[in-house]
């Protein structure tokens, strides 16, 4: 400010000399705005106090000349300041860095300070903000040594430009960690952090600092340290996120109480509901608002507001389509491939847990059990012998079995060996160091051993191996001995073995006598700077280490022989006189031998016994162990982490001293953050899956029997079983054929349990009432056309169609509902009512052949002619059936088998049963498909044909028929042959026009089956003139 | 439901070749000797029931008549180790134990005279059925009792039971060598008559072929009457599988047969085997697949009717269509790529005047009887060349016919008395036209056949109301 000061100069000037001379004045007045014009004396400063400012700053104080302006925000210099050898633009210049970093500590240390005063934090939030934290005092502490460093030596004199070169790496880690911390939380939170999901508060957190990691890691020349500090960041900020992964994977539990994670449960589906796979737990996605918390509350009262109206189901569907289609899920970017893999594993974990808690309640039925177990053996065993198909799949399942025996000690193992936590540090831990792939280790030391109880011994050994794997014995590697602490620390036998070996060593080193001696050098030979009884001891090793010769002023164990605390014999002694008459005989003795000692002369010490004697020695051994140095106080040491003072707490484990190695250790080359992501994360999660997919599958191949049930389903629904219901289905076959009613449900379900009763294959189904039928809707039209018997009334009540209102349920028991759920059996009832029209086209016709093998209708001259109609009819229909059941039955079978066997998960198993019911549906043209509608519109019409051939004979063959009705039936047999001729042409037409049958190559098969011998289409593809062919 | 089926084994050769079926379906189904389940046998899903019956003594019975007029087999059969097998009821044996002595007219007549007590053992057993579906008729068409008797209760169930199936397993006689039985072109033109006028279904066993099969394909120099028997039996086990071990499709005898008899008449079905092995090949084993099983059941060296047609008929012989029952590991895929491959070699010549095609049935197979082959198969086809075989018949009963020989024998029993030889020139026609029938089945314009002969139809109609009275 050159008019501030120079009108003060002058003021000054013309006070304190009033007389100037000449050139006084012309000096003055020529100086005004020119540069080397003086500064004002009293803001001249020594450069020293600067630099101490500039120490005190880094380090988050105020200062006279450098102090913080709350409105900028930042740090600033008082304004003129200056020194004597530099101009203020200099001055200005070489603080900006300082200032600059100074200001980026402290907005970390506000951010630090907003978080942690938040009400609504959040474990990964405060996580970060921790880690964030430290590393600020990791920095500030580097600032405080260098200004002891420079205080402490004298004969230094450290200037402004000089601590430029020092301290540039602090500053770069001041920038960077600034870098980090901004846009590291999302804007909403700050505003209204309530509205805002605490999931994608964390989610946001780890992708920020995931997509910061991998900017660094492109920089060609970057350093070392803003690496560093983002990989320790990350790595402490995700621990929080894997706790809950890690009681989600390795114990079904969804330990989530500020809901970070990337789903939640619905509280509403209990794990018995068939719902629970698709509705129990629920993927958090981002809303097309953003405002998901508001989003989410609004999709849980839709969802409960559904589930209330009894459309699970639909909702299911809905909610499987969405989450399908929406692939936006509020889940760290690198875990989004495993996302569904880790929600189904938990989920199936659930499953399993639940079955063997149902079996412990059940302890009462084990004989029951055991009934069942046997009963489902043996209908196991012969309802695979039969089919090549289901052997094969019981050697698979055998497979399995033998694999999910010998996997169930790695979990076990695994359950107890390491946390999801832990494996990540360790793995990344060795990953940084050496490169080494511990993951590879773990998975061969877990693989070894099945006993936990065993663990010392066996990880000693692979240790050893490891050892001498990696070739480098002198050095034992950081993580390998990370490794075996914390695995004998987890070892409470190991530890007692230990203690009882240090209680032998010791007891032939006692020499009587010279106890003092004898202390030190037990104390010194055996004590252990990190033993675990004694916090004090270790929180003051070092101190300890470099004061060996205190050891024995601190030991008082000379001190130990202190008289007891009963007093009687000095009572004795002092008032035994008076009562000398009350002596017992004991006393005289004692008197009698040591007559000089009674008394309260102790100038002779203290006397006892020799058993006594050992026993004082026994009990100063165990003070000995239990408090060396007890009047050891340990000094003030805030910062030494808990898991070297008390390492068996919580806070001491294995993850908190990879992390220690971690910040301690310098890189070398950066590693790619998706490297590390896949090494030291996604194969632990996806080995742990993997495992509760086989544990998963060998449930459902084994105790719960899937594919038996599946068997069962394919013999009732697909017709497998010959005998099952053909006692049922003649007799409604019959009815119908005759114009009887059938349609009454008690007749009809007796009917059912009669015919399986009577059934060669009745040992399919565990109990006769498992499979009811029931009518679809009730029919009042038939009512109306049993009282009318005219045609058309009969021919809607009884035509190809009219079997479709039949519904067949099967009782599928938990868990086996979920895959075999409510839709599925829809669709199975589909399939089953399109071939029960196959069945009974089938059995007309053959009524129909048989009636004219015993002589029916030979005598009319037209005899031939129907002949070859019922011909046509029946061999479309025969070709037909054995086409639509090899694929129906056979080969959509075969491939169930096929991925069953290759299925990993319940949702694969899943994914291979709908593919299932896909197939046999579109192989009984129920699908949607256009194509496949057309194809099914044409044999439903000759299935049709075929209950008209029927009717149409037997009116003739009633034997009375007036002229004109035989005339009208010969018309209607004509019609029938004709459109018979016209449906047949339009499918073999549209059966063999390549673009149709490109995507379905067995469709030949159906056109080589209906035209074998090249009745209706030559080889060239061209057709017969088939209705003028008919003879008149 | 069961679906019963009754076996009547008439004759020597009907009780031999029912004693060989019954034995392969003991085994077949874990049933001992003494009917009693044995103890391995606890697979469950087959349908015993079709063929036996369960007593109060939890003995599996055979639903099986034993019939004949001279005591010889049927007592080897009471002797045998399945003695305790059949129900004692059921064994018809007459007193006098004379035989029919090669005469078709002896034994049509001595089964006028039984008739009542061998109905009343049907009707019994029929009654004993909760859903019979019909009959099967084991015998030979060359001697007496089995064809002449045989004859007479063909035409009793058909009056009785006219809407029960009627199967029959007729053993046409030896055609090239010299016959034990002179008059067998008698008694077989006679028995031809009955099985095509009361039939619904006759799988045709020519001896003449199964000593060939037994020779060629088995090695055997003198095949003996229990060899050649065991194979009808194979033949007799394999087509009834799919009504024992019932799957999605053909398990019951009309829905097996449905497609192999479009025209009524043309009923006779000719079968083919493969492979074939007797117990010192037992060794031996093959990797056969669906494709070399369903080629070698169109060789006319498997098939089980020998070829009687001269080389320019035989090429215009056609299937009029063609089951294959197949057995053991077979993957559907592998059945259509044989269907596919024949096809496309043309190895079947079909008929043009309607649809046909193979059909192939896949069965499942005994766990209990182990074979030496993965995959084994049954023909049964419908083939024109069969009216070869009539029209040898009709050739060698024109040449006793001519000579008037032994026409004595004949002329002692009632049909014949008073020189009344129209019965034989009846027979005759009917065979005639039966051949005629077939030979039209040969061409595209076979539906025109019946139009030009509607009085031939009058004349069989006319036959047909005369049996009746």
């Amino acid at each position: 400010d050159p008019p501030m000061v120079l009108p003060q100069q002058n003021a000054g000037l013309m006070e304190a000399d009033g007389s100037a001379s000449f050139i006084r004045k012309l000096q003055l007045s020529v100086s005004d705005g020119l540069p080397h014009a003086a500064p004002v004396p009293e803001l001249s400063t020594q450069e020293h106090e600067l630099v101490k400012s500039v120490f005190q700053v880094l380090q988050g104080f105020d200062t006279v000349l450098l102090y913080w302006d709350k409105t900028a925000p930042g740090y600033c210099e008082k304004a003129g300041v200056y020194v004597s050898h530099l101009s203020q633009t200099s001055l200005r210049a070489v603080l900006k860095p300082f200032l600059f970093a100074a200001t980026w500590l402290k907005q970390v240390e506000l951010f630090v300070g907003r978080v942690r005063s938040c009400g609504h934090g959040t474990p990964t939030l405060s996580a970060f903000a921790s880690s964030v934290d430290s590393w600020l005092m990791r920095l500030r502490k580097a600032a405080l040594k260098e200004e002891e460093q420079l205080f402490l030596s004298v004969d230094r004199t450290i200037t402004l430009l000089g601590l430029t070169d020092s301290m540039s790496s602090l500053c770069s880690g001041a920038e960077h960690l600034y870098q980090v911390v901004q846009g590291a939380v999302p804007d909403a939170f700050w505003n209204s952090g309530a509205q805002i999901a605490s999931s994608e508060v964390a989610v946001h957190a780890v992708n920020h600092l995931f997509k910061k990691l991998n900017e660094v890691c492109l920089v060609e020349d970057g350093e070392g340290e803003p690496y560093h500090m983002l990989l320790v960041i990350f790595a402490e900020t995700l621990l929080p996120y894997l706790q809950c992964l890690d009681s989600w994977l390795y114990d079904g539990i969804l330990d989530d109480p500020y809901e970070e994670m990337f789903f939640y449960a619905n509280k509403a589906v209990t794990i018995d509901q068939p719902a629970f796979w698709e509705m129990s737990y629920m993927l958090r996605v981002r809303g097309p608002r953003t405002d998901s918390s508001s989003t989410l509350a609004d999709n849980e009262s839709i969802r409960k507001k559904e589930l209330i109206n009894q459309e699970a189901t639909a909702a299911a569907a809905l909610l499987k389509s969405s989450n399908q289609g929406c692939a936006d899920i509020l889940c760290p970017v690198f875990l989004k491939d495993i996302a569904r893999a880790i929600l189904s594993a938990g989920k199936s974990f659930q499953l399993v847990q639940h079955v063997q808690e149902t079996h412990r309640i059940q302890t009462r039925e084990v004989v029951h059990e055991f009934n069942v177990d046997q009963h489902g053996n043996y209908i196991s065993q012969q309802k695979f012998r039969p089919d090549t198909s289901s052997i094969r799949i019981q050697d698979k399942r055998e497979d399995i079995i033998e694999e999910s025996a010998g996997q169930f000690g790695n979990n076990a193992c695994k359950m107890g060996f390491l946390t999801l936590s832990e494996s990540f540090l360790i793995c990344l831990s060795g990953l940084l160091e050496n490169g080494d792939h511990v993951d590879d280790y773990l998975r061969k030391l877990c693989a070894d051993h099945a006993p936990v109880n065993k663990s010392i011994v066996h990880s000693k050994s692979n240790v050893q191996e490891t050892e001498e794997v990696c070739g480098e014995n002198s050095s034992e590697k950081t993580w390998l001995k990370l490794l075996r602490d914390a695995t004998s620390g987890r070892d409470y036998d190991g530890m007692e073995k230990t203690l009882a070996k240090n209680a032998v060593m010791r007891d032939p080193t006692f020499v009587p006598g010279d106890h003092q001696d004898v202390s030190s050098t037990a104390v010194e030979s055996h004590f252990n700077l990190s033993c675990y009884e004694n916090p004090g001891i270790t929180a003051c090793q070092e101190i300890l280490e470099r004061n060996k010769n205190s050891w024995s002023d601190l030991n008082i164990s000379k001190s130990f022989h202190l008289p007891p605390l009963n007093d009687e014999n000095i009572r004795k002694s002092i008032f035994g006189d008076r009562d000398s008459s009350g002596t017992s005989p004991g006393d005289t003795l004692s008197t009698t031998y040591f007559p000089r000692l009674d008394g309260t002369d102790y100038k002779f010490g203290f006397q006892f016994d020799d058993s006594e004697y050992i026993r004082q020695e026994d009990d100063r051994r165990t003070l000995e162990s239990l408090y060396t140095f007890p009047t050891l106080l340990p000094c003030v040491n805030e910062n030494v982490p808990l898991s070297e003072i008390l390492p068996l707490q919580k806070d001491s484990t294995l993850a908190s001293r990879a992390l220690k190695f971690i910040q301690s250790m310098s890189l070398r080359d950066p590693l790619q953050p998706v490297g590390i992501i896949q090494e030291c994360l996604s194969k632990c999660i996806k080995r742990q899956v993997d495992h509760i997919g086989k544990q998963i599958l060998s449930k459902l191949m084994g105790d719960w029997r899937l594919m038996d049930e599946l068997f069962v389903l394919r013999a009732i629904y697909l017709l497998g079983s010959g005998d099952m219901l053909q006692q049922f289905l003649v007799t409604i076959f019959d009815k119908l054929d005759k114009g009887n009613p059938w349609d009454d449900d008690f007749e009809l379900n007796t009917l059912l349990q009669e015919s399986i009763r009577n059934s060669a294959d009745k040992m399919l189904l565990t109990a006769p009432d498992s499979l009811v039928v029931s009518l679809a809707k009730h029919d009042t039209r038939n009512d109306e056309e049993t009282t009318s018997i005219s045609r058309k009334g009969r021919a809607q009540g009884f035509g190809i169609e009219a079997l479709d209102v039949l519904n067949f349920t099967y009782k599928v028991s938990w868990p086996l509902d979920l895959i075999v759920n409510t839709e599925a059996l829809k669709k199975y009832n589909q399939v089953m009512a399109f071939l029960l029209k196959v069945k009974r086209a089938k059995f007309i016709l053959d009524k129909t052949r048989k009636w004219m093998w015993k002589g029916g209708g030979s005598t009319t001259h037209n005899f031939k002619q129907h002949l070859i109609v019922e011909q046509k009819l029946l061999h479309f229909v025969d070709a037909f059936h054995q086409y639509v059941m090899d694929r129906v039955y056979h080969s959509a079978w075969t491939e169930l088998c096929d991925g069953m066997a290759s299925a990993t998960t319940l949702d694969e198993v899943m994914e291979v049963h709908e593919a299932y019911l896909s197939s046999i549906q579109r192989q009984c043209f129920v699908a949607s498909d256009k194509l496949w509608a057309l194809i099914a519109s044409r044999v439903k019409t000759i299935l049709g044909l075929a209950l008209d051939f029927h009717n149409i004979e037997q009116t003739l063959g009633t034997g009375g028929t007036a002229p004109a009705v035989k005339a009208r039936c010969e018309m209607e047999v004509d019609r029938i042959e004709k459109q018979f001729d016209e449906c047949v042409v339009f499918l073999l037409r549209i059966l063999s026009f390549k673009l149709n049958v490109g995507h379905f190559p067995h469709l030949a098969d159906l056109v080589t089956r209906i035209n074998y011998n090249h009745y209706y289409m030559s080889d060239s593809g061209s057709f017969s003139a088939i209705p003028g062919s008919r003879p008149r | 439901m069961p679906r019963e089926i009754i076996t009547i084994q008439v004759g020597q050769c009907g009780n031999q070749i029912g004693m060989e079926f019954w034995k392969q379906l003991c085994l077949e189904h874990g049933i001992g000797k003494d009917g009693l389940l044995e103890d391995f046998a606890t697979q469950g899903g087959d349908r015993k029931d079709v063929f036996f019956y369960q007593a109060d003594d939890q003995h599996y019975i055979p639903r099986a008549l034993l019939v004949d007029l001279e005591p010889r087999v049927i007592n080897g059969i009471q002797n045998s180790e399945y003695r305790n097998l059949y129900n004692h009821e059921n064994i018809f044996v007459a007193e006098h134990g004379g035989g029919a002595g090669n005469n078709w007219a002896s034994g049509y007549h001595q089964g006028e005279q039984v008739v009542d007590d061998i109905m009343d053992m049907i009707d019994r057993e029929a009654d004993g059925s909760d859903s019979l579906e019909g009959f099967v008729l084991c015998h030979s068409i060359a001697g007496g009792t089995g064809s002449g008797m045989g004859s007479y209760l063909l035409e009793t169930l058909n009056d009785r039971y006219s809407k029960k199936l009627v199967q029959t397993y007729s053993v046409f006689p030896n055609q090239m060598e010299t016959s034990d039985v002179v008059v067998q072109p008698y008694n077989s033109l006679l028995t031809l008559k009955r099985l095509t006028l009361n039939a619904d279904c006759v799988v045709v066993l020519d001896n003449t072929a199964l000593n060939r099969i037994a020779v060629e394909r088995l090695h055997l120099a003198n095949p003996t009457f229990a060899q050649t028997n065991s194979l009808v039996s194979t033949v007799m086990s394999a087509s009834t599988t799919t009504l024992r071990y019932p799957g999605y499709m053909n398990n019951d005898l009309v829905g097996l047969l449905a497609s192999l008899i479009p025209t009524p008449r043309c009923h006779f079905l000719m079968t083919g085997y493969t492979p074939l092995t007797v117990e010192r090949q037992v060794n031996m084993i093959r990797k056969t697949t669906v494709l070399d099983v369903m080629r070698r059941l169109l060789q006319t060296k498997n098939i089980m009717v020998s070829s009687y047609a001269r080389n320019k008929e035989a090429s215009q012989a056609k299937y009029i269509s063609i089951l294959n029952i197949i057995q053991g590991e077979v993957d559907p895929t592998q059945v259509h790529e044989s269907l596919q491959r024949i096809r496309e070699r043309k190895l079947v010549n079909f008929i043009e005047w309607g649809p046909a095609s193979i059909q192939v049935a896949l069965s499942r197979k005994s766990p209990y009887v182990q074979t030496t082959h993965r995959v084994s198969g049954l023909m049964l086809a419908n083939h024109t060349s069969i009216r070869h075989l009539f029209s040898k018949c009709l050739g060698q009963y024109e040449k006793l016919r001519k000579k008037q020989a032994f026409l004595d024998n004949y002329r002692k029993f009632p049909m014949f008395e008073d020189n009344d030889l129209s019965e034989f020139d009846e027979s005759r026609e009917i065979i005639e036209s039966l051949v005629d029938e077939y030979k039209a089945c040969e061409s595209p314009d076979y539906i025109k056949w019946g139009m030009e002969d509607a009085g031939e139809a009058n004349v069989a109609a006319a036959l047909d109301s005369k049996l009746v009275v």
